[in-house]
């Protein structure tokens, strides 16, 4: 192919690079010219020394007080060239360029200096490029969201809702008919679960399976959507899209101490079912938004955690890097979570499948840039998270106050102890000096003494460095905020920052929403809604522009997370890429339905669900059928329910239920920051390896337990091998492995052990008339359906043979009947039908 | 070589019955796909091209060792020594008062190939002839963090999967009581090592690293974790999991079928199966004193990396695919006078004694051993001392560095690769990080660029859009 590169408009660039003639440029000459010559010399330069610029080909012809600096084609008549060849001025003068430095100006001149502009410098494969963009423009998802009210079906008496319509159309095209509805076990087991991660209690089965009352179904919907449950397990999928974790830091876990409070914020807006627009609002402008009451401030400020919190690799020697590292981020997630597009591959080209130029990424990173996510230096290289003083409520400066005082007297008392135990030392060095003058005897016992009283020197230090570590404080968040003066971002050629190539003003993605694509400013005019706009970074508008009904993408994409949560896939099986790398969706009417229904709703993700678990769609058995097996193996049409494996943290907090260990404690701090053994002191104070959780919520709800990068904490090993997602990327979708350390785990993990043992004496303690009912309670307890009298038979047969065998084991002990239930629960526990809900 | 159609079509049909007839019963029972879907994602499956290895014991050398002092002898720097650096350096801490520094060991060329090597590492120098010695190796980075991410990755940046989990992913696993990919008490500490340097990333979790062990308990006490319930005699543990599986059946019977039940019932007995293989396995107490000699343990200096060595060892032979060991502490930016000769003692014997008990155990010709840091050291010295000479060390240097390999399918006794006359950076014979993976993944008959998995919308591999496999040194 010709290397000639499309240009979008006629340049002042003069001749046309070709590739190769780019690729010289981009190597050899931009960087020598950025580095040796910006200072003074370009946009940048503080003062413009003799007024030349040499950060664009035309700043060159033109040249400054002294005339052209270069004359194209003519090296020895350039300025230039005369000036690093020290011939009449010695540039750069701080010393001169490398004969091959020199060399590549003088080639670069006599090829009649070709200055690519960014495009050029984008553009690999050009002819590929303009190939995809065309067929990408007509991409499902670029197009707007236009409801289809319903669809007219051949079986109408099957669908309760115009959703059941759209699943049952295709079904029928393809000769398939719906799996009849699950039994009412079946199907509590499954709603419990997907609405609020437990199970039900066995009075619940027992009150659903005989209600007749045809709204049966959905009272039990209406109580799970208000219980608090639904936060902490919807919740959880939110957090699952973000970087939330209760550290930062990419090697050393360094504590976020008040990330707890986005990961509540998040919880509180699912249970008070916060519009979903309010909701995003918030989380990327929630700083920068008007606010009535300190509440109200206080709720914004932590919202913007979403941005704040994340991997930050705080001990990034290069701080420009750091800076585009962190704007990478954000941009990842505000597109994957948001959008359900994949912006990094723009940072360093124009995206290969997606209309999503170069351009348009460091239009949006200049609104990130123009964000402060972490501050300067700590100590040493490191950076340290932006956080915010919240508006503090009486109550806690009360609190803070006693809490004060008590600080300060264990401060005094540590002190005190600390100066006593310096005393003892002092006294016995004095001896140690005497007995060194006077001569030898008695010396080995001192420097012995000496040694321990090192040591409770060194302990009473830590402890006051802990204390201190503790020290109370007003409440603070996480949280991002505008900083001073925005600016509008350069583009990193080649995602390199010290590369920089044309400046983009601040803007958004045409994609998602064509109309307003255009530059912030002039968004802010068509609305005309903020003052003050030169002083803000454009999150506000940003946030606008996401939620304005024209964005195509938002609603699409929620709605497509709710569906994958509740059937196990979404419409979009790629719930976090719509863009043309990603899969289209199986049911395109369906997607826009609800997506328009759910702007209906007011964007209420309760009313969403609610109007989905109502569908016939959802109440289909999961059983197998080969028919439907043989047309459609992966399901995507619908012809039963999926059954899924329970997440790691319904998995955990369904055994903790069971065994009656679970406490429903919600919110609050839970990083063991008072335990010494979990806290490594240093610039910065970390979080040890195997770092304790605290006894006192070791019990809860996993949600409410500390995340921490990485690798989760040993007590919670559990989620390390059951799928729990990395929590530095955006995973709308966890996968779901199948790999032997997970059944080592349910085989020997002393957690289940103990479990099993919690719930075998709570069965045996409990007034149950025998052992057959016994089995049956536990059933109903665990599986949630009674058990067949041929089960309740292999159990007790399983547990009678058990406790003969335990009993002739040597180290035998007087309690093989608890044992061998013990071992009877942990059996369900670790079995397929425990682990699935149907 | 542009051969016409027919004969290449025959040539390929070759390679492909003789992909089938390589290797174990087991390989060639699974040759059909269905085969290996039915035995789950770690079942054997055939390579794109005969392999010349089936396993890998890779050696990370952390920290990155000074090539300069090791393998890479360069006359004109340990003449010039003490002089001024004649190349651009960039300011840092430690570098007022820097100059050249010669090798600080005494080198000698090694075996019939003449390689040199230094007189630190005595042992191995008896094994000269079965290295290939890769001398102008390079990375993109001169930081620990990213050059390691890149040399178990290839990326430097991203998180990716791991090597050894492609490796699984590409060849799954020959015994199927283990997992395809193991790795022995991997540095976990702050920024030196992480987790995902042996992760799947986005692959199945199947292919991650089964870690064994870690660098607080050491190879003496590595163990897998919930091998056993110390609670429950094994006969007695079989009648539970026989009662689980007992009901696992009976739902299975009552859904009709489920993918995913299946694959955890299986799951289940090979999880139970590893229990009564691995514990054997990590047991060295069955080895003869002769064999803990010859790796040296039992000697303070070498027992850690001798007993990873053999550990290594014993799970190659086990079937094993992808066994990474780690020896830490080779960043010596002070004092490498003292440190140097210290790292070199701790790796030379246990190494040594793992080739010597390779070959004799006929497993030299199908295993590849890849020993290497994440980048090498620079020819002029660091000084945090202020004129202490012993207190001197090197700094990183991602532009010219050495890797050996040694084993399947690779030419021994073979030098590839030049570096400038100080030894500063590769100018000749070139290899990349991303070479040297493509060229790993060729010798266990995987074609980098057809090993690819579909994530995100595109197809990723090792190599990203890199690597050329050195045919130079292949055998």
């Amino acid at each position: 192919m010709f290397g000639i590169i499309f240009l979008t408009a006629s340049t002042p660039h003069g001749v046309r690079p070709t590739t190769e003639q780019t690729e010289f440029f981009e190597s050899k000459i931009r960087p020598l010219l950025v580095k040796n010559c910006y200072q003074c010399h370009s946009e940048q330069a503080k003062i413009l020394y003799s007024k030349l610029r040499v950060d664009g080909r035309a700043s060159l012809l033109n040249g400054g007080t002294r005339g052209a600096a270069i004359v194209p084609g003519d090296a020895d008549a350039s300025q230039l060239i005369q000036a690093v060849r020290y011939e009449n001025l010695e540039m750069p003068p701080a010393g001169r360029l490398t004969e091959a430095q020199i060399q590549a100006l003088v080639r670069w001149v006599e090829i009649g200096a070709p200055w690519p502009d960014l495009e050029i410098a984008g553009a690999i494969k050009t002819a590929d490029r303009q190939t995809n963009q065309a067929a990408s423009e007509n991409h499902w998802a670029w197009k707007p969201v236009k409801k289809v009210p319903s669809l007219p079906v051949r079986n109408n008496t099957w669908p309760a809702d115009p959703i059941d319509n759209f699943i049952l159309k295709k079904l029928e095209a393809r000769e398939l008919a719906p799996s009849p509805d699950a039994d009412r076990y079946t199907l509590l087991r499954r709603v419990y679960f997907d609405l609020i991660g437990l199970p039900p209690e066995p009075e619940d089965v027992a009150a659903f399976v005989h209600d007749d009352s045809e709204l049966a179904f959905e009272k039990v919907i209406d109580r799970l959507l208000i219980s608090p449950g639904f936060g902490e397990r919807w919740g959880r999928h939110w957090l699952d899209l973000t970087s939330y974790a209760d550290s930062l830091g990419q090697g050393r876990r360094i504590p976020a101490r008040e990330a707890w409070r986005y990961r509540d914020y998040v919880i509180n807006a699912f249970n008070s079912d916060k519009p979903y627009d309010r909701f995003v609002q918030e989380q990327v402008s929630g700083d920068v938004l008007p606010w009535k009451t300190d509440a109200e401030r206080r709720e914004q400020l932590v919202a913007t955690g979403f941005l704040a919190i994340g991997p930050w690799a705080v001990v990034d020697s290069d701080k420009e890097k750091l800076r585009m590292d962190v704007v990478d981020q954000q941009l990842d997630t505000l597109g994957r979570a948001l959008q359900g597009l994949t912006l990094g591959c723009a940072r360093c080209h124009d995206h290969k499948f997606d209309p999503i130029p170069t351009r348009e990424y460091y239009a949006l990173a200049g609104i990130f840039r123009s964000t402060r996510t972490l501050n300067g230096r700590m100590s040493g290289g490191f950076s340290d998270v932006n956080r915010v003083l919240l508006p503090e409520t009486p109550s806690e400066m009360r609190k803070r106050a006693l809490a004060t005082e008590e600080y300060q007297q264990t401060l005094d008392r540590f002190l005190s102890e600390y100066e006593a135990v310096e005393t003892e030392k002092k006294r016995l060095t004095d001896r140690q000096k005497a007995l060194d003058e006077a001569g030898t005897e008695a010396k080995e016992e001192l420097e012995k003494e000496l040694k321990e009283i090192d040591k409770k020197l060194k302990e009473a230090k830590d402890r006051i460095r802990l204390l201190e570590f503790r020290r109370p404080g007003p409440p603070m968040a996480i949280a991002v905020q505008d900083r001073p003066v925005p600016k509008d971002c350069r583009v990193n050629i080649g995602g390199d920052p010290h590369n920089l190539g044309e400046e983009v003003p601040r803007g958004f993605l045409s994609v998602a929403s064509p109309a307003k694509a255009g530059r912030i400013d002039s968004h802010r005019n068509l609305k005309g809604l903020y003052e003050g706009f030169q002083k803000s970074s454009g999150r506000l508008e940003l946030a606008e522009w996401l939620i304005d009904p024209q964005n195509r993408l938002l609603a699409r994409v929620m709605v497509n997370r709710i569906w994958h949560h509740l059937f196990g896939a979404g419409l979009v099986r790629t719930v976090d890429n719509f863009g043309a790398g990603g899969e289209p969706p199986s049911h395109p009417e369906l997607l826009d339905y609800l997506a328009s229904r759910f702007v209906e709703l007011g964007w209420s993700v309760k009313g969403m669900i609610r109007e989905i678990v109502l569908t016939g769609t959802y109440r289909q058995a999961s059983n197998h059928n080969l028919r439907g097996h043989e047309i459609d193996p992966d399901n995507r049409l619908l012809w039963r329910a999926n059954r899924r494996r329970l997440e790691a943290e319904s998995y955990r907090d369904a055994v903790l239920a069971i065994s009656g260990a679970l406490d429903r404690t919600r919110g609050g701090p839970t990083l063991p920051l008072d335990i010494p053994e979990s806290i490594a002191l240093g610039f910065p104070t970390a979080l040890t390896q195997d770092a304790k959780v605290n006894d006192e919520i070791l019990n809860r709800r996993t949600i409410y337990l500390p995340s921490v990068r990485k690798n989760q904490l040993p007590q919670l090993d559990l989620l390390n091998l059951f799928d729990f997602p990395d929590p530095d990327q955006t995973i709308g979708a966890r996968s779901v492995t199948t790999v032997p350390t997970q059944s080592l785990y349910l085989l020997n993990s002393p957690f289940l052990r103990e479990q099993a043992l919690l719930t075998a004496r709570t069965l045996l303690e409990a007034g149950a008339p025998d052992d057959k009912t016994r089995v049956s309670d536990f059933f109903l307890q665990a599986l949630n359906r009674p058990a067949t009298n041929q089960e309740v038979e292999q159990a007790l047969d399983f547990i009678a043979k058990f406790e003969v065998k335990l009993g002739r084991l040597p180290e035998a002990s007087d309690d093989s009947r608890l044992n061998a239930w013990a071992r009877y629960c942990h059996s369900v526990f670790a079995s397929n039908e425990f682990l699935f809900r149907g | 070589m542009n051969l016409p159609p027919h004969r290449d079509l025959t040539r390929r049909r070759f390679l492909q019955s003789s992909a089938c007839g390589f290797g174990s019963v087991a390989l060639a029972a699974m040759c059909t796909e269905q085969a290996s879907a039915a035995a789950g994602p770690l079942a054997p499956k055939v390579p794109h091209v005969p392999p010349r290895a089936k396993r890998v014991i890779f050696m990370w050398m952390a920290g990155g060792p000074s090539q300069l002092d090791m393998f890479d002898y360069k006359p004109r720097l340990a003449k010039e020594s003490g002089e001024a650096i004649p190349y651009e350096i960039p300011d840092g801490v430690g570098m007022d008062l820097s100059c050249l520094m010669g090798p600080i060991s005494p080198m000698r060329p090694r075996g019939q190939s003449g390689m040199m090597m230094t007189d630190w590492l005595p042992h191995m120098a008896k094994h000269a002839d079965e290295l290939c010695l890769l001398r102008a190796m390079q990375a993109d980075n001169e930081a620990h963090a990213p050059a390691a991410r890149q040399l178990h990755t290839g990326d430097p940046r991203l998180i990716r999967p791991s090597m050894g989990s492609w490796v699984g992913y590409g060849l799954g696993t020959e015994n199927r009581n283990l997992p395809s990919f193991i790795t022995i008490c991997p540095l976990l500490v702050d920024d030196t090592g992480n987790v995902q340097f042996f992760g799947n990333s986005f692959l199945p979790a199947v292919y991650q690293g089964t870690v064994l062990g870690s660098r607080a308990t050491g190879a003496e006490k590595a163990v897998f974790r919930y091998i056993e319930d110390p609670s429950l005699p094994v006969d007695l543990q079989r009648d539970q999991v026989d009662f689980i599986q007992q009901m696992n059946r009976a739902h299975l019977q009552q859904v009709r079928s489920d993918r995913q039940m299946e694959g955890l019932i299986q799951s289940f007995e090979l999880a139970f199966r590893m229990q009564s293989e691995a514990p054997d396995l990590i047991d060295l107490s069955s080895e003869s004193k002769a064999t803990l000699d010859l790796y040296g343990i039992g000697w303070k200096e070498t027992d850690e990396f001798g007993r990873q060595c053999l550990l290594a060892r014993r799970f190659a032979e086990a079937g094993v695919r992808f066994i990474q060991i780690t020896s830490s502490g080779w960043d010596h930016h002070e004092a490498i006078g003292k440190g140097l000769p210290q790292k070199c003692a701790n790796i030379d014997k246990p190494t040594a004694g793992l080739i010597s008990d390779l070959k004799a155990r006929g497993l030299f010709d199908d295993t590849l051993l890849v020993w290497s840091g994440e980048f090498g050291r620079t020819p002029h010295f660091e000084d945090f001392s202020f004129g202490d000479k012993s207190q001197y060390g090197r700094g990183h240097n991602p532009e010219g560095f050495c890797t050996w390999m040694a084993g399947g399918g690779v030419r021994g006794g073979m030098v590839h690769g030049v570096t400038d006359e100080y030894g500063l950076r590769a100018v000749d014979q070139k290899v990349h990080i991303h070479d040297l993976h493509a060229t790993i993944l060729h010798l266990l008959g995987l074609d980098h660029e057809r090993l690819t998995y579909r994530y995100s919308g595109r197809d990723f591999r090792l190599t990203d859009v890199y690597g050329r496999v050195v045919n130079e040194i292949l055998a």
